[in-house]
């Protein structure tokens, strides 16, 4: 597992704490019931300000899932 | 998911969408046309999901306030609906991402739920008032109640008959008078609220416009002697006229100013209006009050931003802040489809 990858599962923990860790991986807002429309927002706050990142419109309802947000980061990141 | 400026050519998605909303005027095809479909400070966003299909919606108005010696954009969200879970914040991120300052004034359960997630601040002091309170009956009320609210119903009468409140020096000081076309030298030059809508008499045309066949606005500049001192517009039903807008050089003359342009479209009723409108302003309340309107519970007032030091700070004194009630689409929910075009323009 990768610093980004681990980074990421500590987002999405802190906005899903009832699903384990190697789960997380495979989270998607549709495969999820938990995930509702409060998590998305502080999901992607909690993401801006983890890696220096700022979505844009256009950008932002794309990240719908883990793998998404990951692919998302690893084209955007701050290095 | 993909979000996508609305044109009119999505009406029949759009209109196969709201069937599951509760909103009215997204049905309306007038309304959503010119409100969301003619000018670029003023969209609705459609978030179309990866199967096809709305998924959600956001109507957003990007409106130009002033606060202090700042010029800023606040973003009204209206028609905020989503139809899968998690689809609304992707939305929600959309509106705070296109604004300086977002705003929530009215809104629905889920959207306050989402506001206070991310802690924007309420603000306190937005006053409701009313002339003739409805007293409407729901369903399941107690006998009591009914029977109290039969009572207060009664007790309502025609506007006109309140105009004897109006103190004889501030006819012979403050007049109305009737425009149908929106031109510069309405607005205040100077205006001493701290935080208020603050546009341009184009954006007023697009926004109130008087011409419209499914909302009759009504405009009257204010007059303090013969010098223009502000003005206000007036959204009229049948049994309701909501102050839709109003801003002035003075809260002293800008109240009155209120009070004058009601009794113009009033003055020849035979049944009692409801007349509603939001203030903050002491003195203002205090004339409004003096003319026989009550003060009801206050309505949920909430900014926003992503950025920081563009909203008012949190505990804010908002004595000195114009609030008016029609707003976004505040004064737009209740949108007659009979309304003709004719009959529009008879009152003229």
């Amino acid at each position: 597992m990768n610093e980004l990858e681990d980074r990421l599962i500590d987002c999405f923990q802190a906005v899903l704490p009832k699903i384990g860790r190697e789960e997380l991986r495979q989270v998607s807002m549709k495969s999820t019931s938990e995930w509702d429309s409060v998590v998305t927002v502080t999901l992607i706050s909690l993401i801006e300000e983890t890696f220096g990142v700022e979505t844009q419109p256009g950008d932002i309802e794309r990240l719908t899932s883990f793998k998404s947000i990951h692919d998302y980061l690893q084209r955007n990141k701050q290095l | 998911m993909q979000i996508v400026e609305y044109t009119p050519e999505h009406f029949d998605l759009l209109h196969a969408a709201a069937l599951q909303m509760a909103s009215r005027n997204l049905k309306h095809r007038g309304f959503v046309n010119h409100y969301y479909a003619s000018v670029s400070w003023c969209r609705l966003y459609l978030l179309m999901a990866a199967q096809g299909g709305v998924a959600g919606v956001l109507g957003l108005e990007r409106m130009p306030f002033r606060y202090g010696a700042r010029d800023m954009t606040v973003g009204f969200g209206t028609n905020y609906y989503s139809m899968e879970s998690g689809a609304g914040g992707f939305l929600f991120m959309h509106w705070l991402k296109s604004c300086d300052v977002g705003i929530s004034f009215g809104g629905s359960q889920d959207a306050h739920r989402l506001i206070r997630s991310q802690r924007w601040p309420y603000f306190e002091g937005v006053g409701v008032y009313l002339l003739n309170k409805a007293y409407e009956v729901y369903p399941g009320q107690p006998a009591w109640k009914r029977a109290a609210k039969w009572i207060g119903r009664r007790m309502r009468r025609p506007i006109a008959s309140y105009s004897n409140n109006i103190p004889p020096q501030i006819r012979s000081r403050i007049s109305v008078k009737e425009e149908i076309a929106y031109t510069a030298d309405l607005l205040p030059r100077n205006s001493p609220f701290e935080f208020r809508f603050a546009p341009s008499a184009d954006y007023l045309a697009w926004r109130y416009d008087t011409r419209l066949p499914f909302v009759r606005y009504r405009l009257f500049r204010i007059l303090l002697g013969n010098t223009p001192a502000g003005y206000v517009i007036l959204n009229e039903g049948t049994d309701r006229i909501l102050v839709a807008q109003c801003d002035g050089e003075d809260p002293e003359s800008l109240a009155w100013g209120v009070i004058l342009g009601l009794l113009e479209i009033a003055n020849a009723d035979k049944v009692p209006r409801t007349v509603k409108l939001t203030c903050c302003n002491p003195v203002m309340q205090q004339i409004y009050t003096s003319f026989g309107f009550k003060a009801e519970p206050v309505h949920p007032f909430a900014l926003g931003s992503l950025r920081r030091g563009m909203a008012p700070l949190p505990g804010s004194d908002t004595s000195n802040w114009l609030i008016n009630f029609d707003w976004g689409d505040n004064g737009l929910m209740d949108l007659s489809p009979t309304l003709s075009v004719a009959t529009h323009f008879w009152c003229f």
